[in-house]
């Protein structure tokens, strides 16, 4: 096992420098795809969970088809440039990438971009990152309804923090606003860890946050209470506390890893890497990188993947149309 | 003592030869990044990341660590000898450490950095040992008010630093705030001041902006002078601190690891508010204010002790509570889930051995570092006996190449360009570059955390008051108006005293380019001057009172 991960890594770095120099060759892609090394493109920095399902994934399509997947961070442009580079590049199969919500679906639409969501084709769904309400431990409200009454009742005067002014929990939370009446004051925050700290130091009301690793281990210490899960189930993590519907609202969001390609992606190839997704996220060791509870135990195929960020777009259009 | 006998566990992990091996690697790889401008630690732990998923979790967060904190070390290098500085934090050292490698006190201005880095290091790793939960939750009360608070305070410092006039500081810090409103905003997350381009709704790039206006701009200008008279000018005097150099440092040295201590706990800004505190420290305590800017060694030695420290203590909200502080931090972060480790709060009771290996090892590292450093200040300081036309030529070359490595974007090149000729033309009209870069990164912060607090508090600026941290900054900020206001008055009185007994003394102001007190909107600007000194007012005002 750790003999395996060791070659990969080697072969990871050997890659790397060889991306540039081995450009030649075969370039009809259908036949022995990946007859040369593969760049991976990321919205985001590393490091973050999104990076994580990356490598793993990266590795594990290496190892399973043969070729090398070369990771290339691009996080400048709030993800855009890596959208931008994936949109423009050949389809060929040689340059595929992770998106999610923001980048493929939220940002396009509230900014003037050289790209949109219909340059894109998915591939399949590599991991999900579910979202919870949560409050600080000594919170007076217990559950969300309290939550969502107080706000109802003093208009604009409860804090809730988001992780980032363009993220899907961020948008999500003004759809609702929008459509019940309901009026929080929302407080966009740099990212989850910032989320985090003022959460336990007391500083706003309640979050709106990625039920990932970090809140889980907060929660196990006590010092915040998860008070929903904001997905169409329960949080694996956390089997008894209810979901929003459960609760009675209707608020709820995934950040969703799909794995894209440039549009018009020659058919056996879309289709072999289709295949390598599904075969790599029921492999153990991509499991245990990722996290078990993040990565999906039924696989959701191409044409399911590019239906949830179709029904992303629908659902957000009116909100963020410009 | 329970903690003592954890230590001794740490030491046991960190002790390991492969344990040690791998400090060695961290700290050596950490050097050499910091060496190279614009590479810093947070691209060399992007790269690394994926060779440490096939590591031991210890060594590897061993590592880790060890290339940050030694790329700390490593920063000061290029920011002495060619004022190119990697990171927010060395932008303060620039002022003065690049001034005496010009003066042929390159040696003695990284020997100073080394010794005060190491101490300053020692300082954090011990408190870190004692006092990390306790320190913890200090953090945790800096809420979006106490980060206003906190930023207020670090422009306030902003002003005061330069050298030339204070209207000029003043007007280049608006200039950094202007420019780090470019990107999107953090709260509605429209696109300000984009222009179209996909890689400008991040902002500008920190490295990009200072490496610019600094290195590249000095770059431009060296190309101006003939060879002949540039070998004159970094002639190397003495490699090693004098033993005048130390005692002159030793005052600066304990400050800055005491500052950097408390400040680094703070999550986002700690590293460049520590030094530019200290720096601020220094000047005002200085018995002649005008040395800094042209070379004073406390002006090194203070702000380095305080980066390291701050470096250090960053570590605190990520191993007690699972908060990274930083980019780099959170990258380490990200290598401890891969091992399914989540840091946490229980981090230091489910994975002690980590988490005191971890500790152990950075008094090893430290220590590492200053055996290394030592010598390779000798070495380093070669580098200036390079012929100009060649240094500048190779200088260019890896800033392009490691302001690209950061977001592997060629649009950032540009920048850097683009910001080199703004410094060049700014150096030729008299503008510090200082007051804007550090403006720069304070901006954001600022910015966020004050429409955080505001939709918090419901447009109600009361939340400054009640919310404590915020109270105590601005307490501190109003008590060092209020002395300064009284020590101004005094020394108003004092002057126009002394003007009657001895008209002369106007000529012999040695504060000149502090600007003229009266129209000096910083308090701690000119509260450098020291009671029996020339007071430097106008000479109008000086005569007023006997003609």
């Amino acid at each position: 096992m750790n003999k395996t991960r060791l070659f990969s890594a080697a072969a990871a770095v050997a890659g790397l420098s060889l991306t540039v120099t081995a450009c030649s060759g075969a370039s009809n892609a259908s036949e022995g795809y990946p007859a040369k090394s593969v760049t991976f493109v990321m919205p985001y920095a590393a490091g973050g969970p999104s990076d994580t399902t990356a490598r793993a994934y990266g590795a594990c399509l290496g190892k399973l088809l043969g070729g090398t997947f070369v990771v290339e961070n691009l996080d400048s442009g709030a993800g855009a440039v890596a959208m931008q580079k994936l949109a423009g590049a050949k389809p060929d199969g040689y340059t595929v990438g992770l998106s999610t919500n923001g980048p493929l679906v939220l940002n396009p639409m509230s900014n003037d971009l050289a790209y949109s969501q219909d340059d894109f084709q998915a591939l399949g769904t590599m991991a999900e990152i579910p979202t919870l309400f949560a409050v600080p431990k000594d919170s007076p409200y217990k559950s969300l309804q309290e939550l969502f009454d107080a706000a109802k009742a003093n208009p604009g005067k409860i804090s809730i923090g988001v992780p980032g002014a363009t993220s899907s929990l961020a948008t999500e939370l003004k759809r609702l606003q929008k459509e019940s009446g309901i009026e929080f004051s929302m407080v966009p925050t740099s990212g989850s860890a910032e989320l985090i700290t003022n959460l336990l130091g007391g500083h706003i009301d309640a979050g709106f946050v990625n039920d990932y690793v970090d809140v889980e281990a907060q929660v196990k210490d006590g010092a915040i209470v998860p008070l929903a899960a904001a997905g169409e189930a329960r949080s694996e993590a956390f089997p008894k506390v209810p979901t929003t519907k459960e609760a009675g609202y209707d608020v709820k969001t995934t950040s969703v890893y799909g794995l894209f390609a440039p549009k018009g992606l020659p058919q056996d190839v879309s289709d072999k890497l289709e295949s390598g997704i599904e075969t790599c996220s029921q492999d153990a060791e991509v499991i245990s990188q990722i996290g078990d509870r993040f990565v999906p135990n039924s696989f959701s195929d191409a044409a399911a993947t590019q239906q949830v960020f179709s029904d992303m777009r629908t659902r957000y259009e009116p909100i963020l149309a410009k | 003592m329970d903690i003592l006998s954890n230590l001794g566990e740490g030491f046991s992990v960190a002790l390991d030869p492969m344990n040690l091996l791998f400090v060695l690697i961290g700290v050596v790889v950490g050097t050499a990044i910091g060496v190279l401008p614009g590479l810093g630690p947070t691209a060399t732990i992007a790269l690394l990341l994926p060779v440490t998923y096939t590591m031991d979790p210890t060594a590897s967060i061993i590592m880790l660590a060890g290339i940050y904190y030694g790329s700390m070390y490593g920063g000061t290098i290029t920011s002495v000898l060619l004022r190119l500085p990697g990171e927010a934090a060395s932008v303060v050292t620039t002022f003065d450490g690049y001034q005496m490698t010009k003066q042929g006190r390159a040696g003695a201005a990284l020997g100073i950095a080394a010794i005060g880095s190491f101490i300053g290091g020692t300082v954090a790793i011990i408190g870190l040992t004692f006092l990390a939960p306790v320190l913890g939750k200090i953090a945790l009360s800096m809420g979006p008010a106490g980060f206003v608070a906190l930023m207020v305070l670090g422009l306030f410092l902003v002003t005061s630093l330069g050298t030339g006039s204070t209207i000029k500081s003043v007007s280049m810090a608006a200039v950094g705030l202007l420019l780090s409103t470019v990107g999107q905003d953090p709260v509605n997350g429209s696109a300000r001041f984009t222009f179209g381009q996909a890689p400008l709704l991040s902002g500008l790039d920190f490295v990009a902006v200072a490496m610019g206006l600094f290195g590249v701009a000095e770059l431009l200008r060296s190309l101006e002078q003939t060879e002949k008279a540039q070998i004159i000018k970094t002639k190397i005097k003495n490699i090693w601190p004098s033993r005048r150099d130390l005692k002159d440092s030793a005052g600066a040295i304990g400050r800055g690891s005491a500052l950097g201590f408390f400040i680094g706990i703070l999550p986002g800004g700690g590293g460049v508010i520590s030094s530019l505190a200290s720096y601020a420290m220094e000047k005002r305590r200085a018995k002649d204010p005008s040395r800094f800017g042209k070379g004073a060694i406390e002006g090194v030695a203070g702000p380095e002790t305080a980066n390291n420290a701050s470096s250090t203590t960053a570590f605190i909200p990520l191993l007690v509570l699972g908060i990274p502080s930083n980019v780099v931090l959170a990258m380490i972060f990200g290598a401890l889930l891969m091992h399914g480790i989540t840091p946490g709060p229980q981090l230091m009771t489910d994975h002690s051995g980590l988490f005191w290996g971890v500790i152990a090892s950075m008094y090893i590292g430290n220590l590492m570092l200053l055996i290394l450093n030592i010598p390779l200040v000798g070495i380093f300081i070669q580098m200036l006996r390079v012929r100009q036309g060649i240094l500048v030529a190779f200088s260019l070359l890896i800033v392009l190449i490691g302001v690209y490595s950061i977001n592997n974007s060629s649009f950032d090149m540009w920048v850097v360009l683009a910001f080199g000729v703004l410094g060049w033309i700014m150096s030729k009209t008299g503008f510090d570059p200082g007051p804007l870069v550090l403006a720069f990164v304070l901006g954001p912060i600022l910015e966020k955390s004050f429409r955080q607090s505001m939709l918090i508090s419901g447009g109600s600026l009361d939340i400054f008051v009640t919310d404590p941290a915020a109270a105590i900054i601005f307490g501190l900020i109003l008590a060092v108006i209020a002395m300064k206001a009284i020590t101004g008055f005094r020394r108003r009185t004092a002057g126009a005293k002394a003007s009657t007994e001895a008209p002369v003394t106007e000529d012999a102001s040695p504060q000149g380019t502090d600007g003229p007190d009266s129209d000096d909107p910083s308090p701690l600007l000119t509260a450098s001057a020291v009671p029996g000194e020339p007071e430097p007012l106008p000479a109008g005002k000086q005569h007023s009172p006997t003609a």
